[in-house]
């Protein structure tokens, strides 16, 4: 049900921009429009369906507490 | 064309969007909702469970003042008991019977029953404080016995025992033999280490009336003792609350009395450290205008004026030494001298804060108190016969 | 490259860099664990922040009318350039996401708990994508309305709450172990100041013969919007006492103490339409920054087409980030500020430190002449 309007959305949102690029015959943005609504697209897609995502949140805290251990230490 | 386009898109996505915004999510309609004015917390029959009552208001059935006044007149208020582990489970349960939602932004009063008190409401607090819908500033009591019996009670002013409450309270100054106390604060002792929480009982009537005397007092949770309404008096002298209320002299002669109107007080408190002993200088100062004036005797000179204040402030010295001795024969810091030294001497403070029990029961209280009596309405000497 | 063609002028600076640090502060107040001492904690926070700022600004000045993307390709060279370039914008569109998510997790959790995370979310970055469409000079212009409403309402929320205050609550100053008040305001520090780099993608496009006043005007609006913040600390901390380090929300429950006469009550709205406001405000600068920053990396000819698709990104690792409120909070407060800390210090302090070592910008005429 969700996936219907993911799909909505994401037409929308090509409808929206593709034209005026097309028009103004902007390639290049063209193509990293598209790329990155791609990327976009793949992770809201997974999410929806349920795939579970690694989260910045975590990977910042393991990178933290592995240099923050040695200097606790010192406290 | 792509103008016209984008138009078109845009203006269907905001059309769209809008159905949505209006936060129908969380759409609260005016008639699914009771709206819940007392919260009253017992001791259920099971063991470990909670009753919970609650008094709600059908607004659909509030008559203006003016029209229908008089018996037979359809009270809009319901009263409804249910059990429960939790606070929360408990108010869930009541979308069983009541075909509205409890709803309680307009919640005016928590009453914990008296049993429940003195086994410790730390377990049915935490909801009230947690939840976005209940106020910070509704008032916490404690019951004469249960607590559902006091939404039962019927002012004859008001519709709802929560506004009869909160009203009451809101006057406390007027006699200031009562203390108000809000969530907020009521959390706020409950959360200090030292300080001790207190709240005020409320109990019915024989006339079904609600009243509000007395005030609970309690050791970190439970409910351990009472004072009386002169001795809460006494502990809201040295909170500066006491900015209200009758004093009533007897004068050494029979059949004469005093009555003292107080107007203002103010009141310091001083703590010391001095040869490790902990001392506490409570400085009250008070303002009153003399109310009434039951004697014959001349009281309208520079010495019996004088007599009149000293007399004011022996009552206030007394009020607030039955205060502290109650407090102390409960071992709670109802005034919050352990905050003052805290707040003074800090580093000291980490020393003897886990014996605090300890220290306020040997802690050393002076109290000076300077009462200042001002006007004396319209007449200056009483018209009894000499 | 014009990517961008607006410029804006002193106050809409001012304005924006007011609302920014005002921002999403205002309603989760970071520094916490300094308790009643959290005021010294924002003083003390807030002049490390004026420290980063006179780093960021001197660079903005040192390289008129540049923004970090073009800086880092000056000072790092094309490729290690673009690769901290690329590192910032990952930065950027993280902290946009944030700042989505406390919009999101406030709004949920205190008024419609049934709604999901995502509606809000998706509406805010929506009216976010709206208005960086709209270039800089919009933004700087709404923040110009926006800000002396926010700024008069925090002024009279905090005069409505006097009869609540205790002063009492503030004492004993001072009485704190040093490593918390350092953590404390530190966080202060990385929160609401350290997260002014993205000002760095906003310095640009400033009017050109105002470039000499960036640093001054800046350092001088940061002194000016910590005033404000502190008075709203201090009001939150005199009025809450020892519940503020336990509430989510200090600032919302110290308003739903306001009880004037009785008909000033239930003024919850106010400091939620503020935060709106200055929310919005905050999370369109970054957004911006984070779509700019990928444009000039790309070297495209216009960032609009990346709006939208950068958007759902956002909107996407705003939910990944965190599965419940208490962790949102708990990372701010114990993960960010050191995981900030190459962003907002590091790398500008070692451009900085280059800039002035290998004499750069150098003169168009390309022989090494001194820079004053």
């Amino acid at each position: 049900m969700y996936i219907i309007l993911l799909f909505l959305g994401f037409g929308g949102i090509v409808l929206f921009e593709a034209p005026g690029l097309i028009y103004q015959k902007y390639w290049r943005e063209l193509i990293f429009f598209f790329l990155f609504l791609g990327l976009a697209f793949t992770l809201s897609l997974l999410a929806v369906i349920g795939i579970k995502l690694p989260s910045p949140a975590e990977i910042t805290e393991k990178i933290v507490t592995f240099f923050l251990k040695p200097l606790s230490n010192l406290f | 064309m792509h103008r016209k386009n984008k138009w078109i898109l845009l203006t269907t996505f905001f059309l769209f969007f809008t159905l949505l915004i209006c936060g129908c999510w969380s759409r609260k309609e005016l008639e699914t909702l009771a709206f819940v004015t007392t919260v009253g917390i017992d001791k259920a029959e099971e063991p470990g469970k909670i009753k919970v009552s609650l008094q709600m208001v059908d607004t659909t059935k509030i008559r203006p003042p003016g029209g229908g006044g008089g018996g037979g007149e359809e009270k809009p208020v319901l009263n409804m008991k249910k059990t429960g582990l939790t606070l929360f489970e408990a108010i869930r349960k009541f979308n069983y019977e009541s075909t509205r939602r409890p709803f309680f932004p307009h919640c005016q009063a928590v009453i914990y029953g008296e049993e429940i008190a003195r086994e410790g409401v730390g377990k049915y607090i935490d909801f009230i404080d947690r939840d976005p819908e209940l106020r910070r500033n509704l008032y916490v009591l404690v019951a004469k016995g249960e607590a559902s019996k006091i939404l039962e009670g019927q002012p004859p002013l008001e519709y709802t025992v929560g506004v009869s409450i909160n009203r009451v309270l809101d006057k406390y100054s007027t006699t200031s033999q009562i203390i108000p106390i809000d969530l907020q604060e009521f959390i706020e002792r409950l959360m200090s280490k030292t300080t001790a929480p207190v709240a005020p009982i409320v109990l019915v009537n024989k006339e079904k009336n609600i009243s509000v005397t007395g005030t609970a007092v309690f050791k970190e949770d439970k409910m351990v003792g009472e004072l009386t309404p002169r001795e809460t008096r006494g502990l809201l002298w040295v909170l500066n609350k006491a900015k209200g209320g009758i004093i009533a002299i007897q004068l050494p002669h029979a059949n004469e009395n005093i009555s003292i109107e107080v107007i203002n007080s103010q009141c310091k408190i001083i703590p010391e450290i001095k040869d490790n002993k902990l001392k506490v200088t409570v400085e009250i100062r008070e303002e009153g205008n003399l109310g009434e004036l039951n004697s014959p005797h001349d009281f309208a000179n520079e010495k019996g004026w004088d007599n009149i204040e000293k007399l004011t402030a022996g009552v206030i010295h007394g009020e607030v030494l039955a205060a502290f001795k109650k407090a102390q024969e409960f071992n709670a810091d109802i005034f919050g001298f352990g905050e003052a030294f805290y707040r003074k001497y800090p580093a000291v403070w980490r020393e003897i804060k886990d014996d605090w029990d300890k220290h306020f029961a040997n802690l050393e209280l002076t109290i000076k108190v300077e009462s200042t009596i001002r006007e004396s309405g319209l007449v200056f000497k009483s018209s009894m016969p000499r | 490259m014009k990517l961008e063609g607006g410029q804006i002028s002193t106050s809409g600076l001012s304005f924006l860099l007011i609302c920014y640090i005002f921002g999403s502060t205002i309603i989760i107040i970071p520094g916490r664990e300094a308790e009643h001492n959290i005021w010294l904690a924002y003083i003390a926070g807030m002049t490390e922040g004026l420290v980063f700022a006179f780093i960021y600004t001197t660079l903005a000045q040192r390289f008129p009318q540049k923004t970090l993307i073009e800086i880092n390709d000056l000072i790092y060279g094309p490729i290690l350039g673009k690769l901290i370039s690329l590192s910032y914008i990952l930065y950027f569109l993280q902290l946009t996401a944030l700042i989505l998510r406390d919009f999101g997790d406030f709004f949920r959790g205190v008024l419609m708990p049934e709604t999901p995370l995502v509606v809000f979310i998706l509406f805010s970055a929506l009216l976010g994508a709206s208005a960086v469409r709209n270039g800089i000079e919009v933004i700087a212009r709404c923040s110009i309305i926006i800000g002396p409403l926010a700024i008069v309402t925090s002024i009279l929320v905090t005069l409505m709450l006097l009869p609540q205050m205790k002063i009492t609550n503030i004492l004993p100053i001072g009485d704190i172990p040093l490593k918390d008040f350092i953590k404390a305001s530190h966080t202060v520090a990385s929160v609401p100041f350290g997260e002014t780099i993205a000002f760095l993608m906003v310095f640009a496009f400033m009017e050109k013969e105002k470039v000499k006043n960036i640093r001054k005007l800046t350092l001088l609006t940061i002194i000016l919007g910590s005033i404000f913040l502190l008075i709203n600390i201090f009001q939150t901390a005199c009025t809450l006492g020892k519940i503020a380090p336990i509430t989510l929300y200090p600032t919302f429950t110290a308003i739903r103490l306001i009880n004037i006469g009785d008909v000033f009550t239930r003024l919850e709205a106010l400091v939620i339409f503020a935060f709106l406001g200055l929310g919005f405000l905050k999370l369109t600068v970054s957004y911006y920054g984070a779509t700019l920053g990928m444009a000039q990396i790309l070297k495209l000819r216009s960032y609009l087409p990346l709006v939208l698709p950068l958007g759902v990104i956002i909107v996407v690792t705003s939910i990944l980030h965190f599965e419940n409120t208490i962790e949102n909070i708990v990372w701010t407060s114990d993960i960010y500020p050191y995981y900030s800390i190459p962003f907002q210090i590091g790398i500008p302090l070692l451009s900085l430190l280059i800039a002035m070592v290998r004499k750069l910008p150098k003169q168009k005429t390309g022989s090494k002449q001194q820079q004053k």
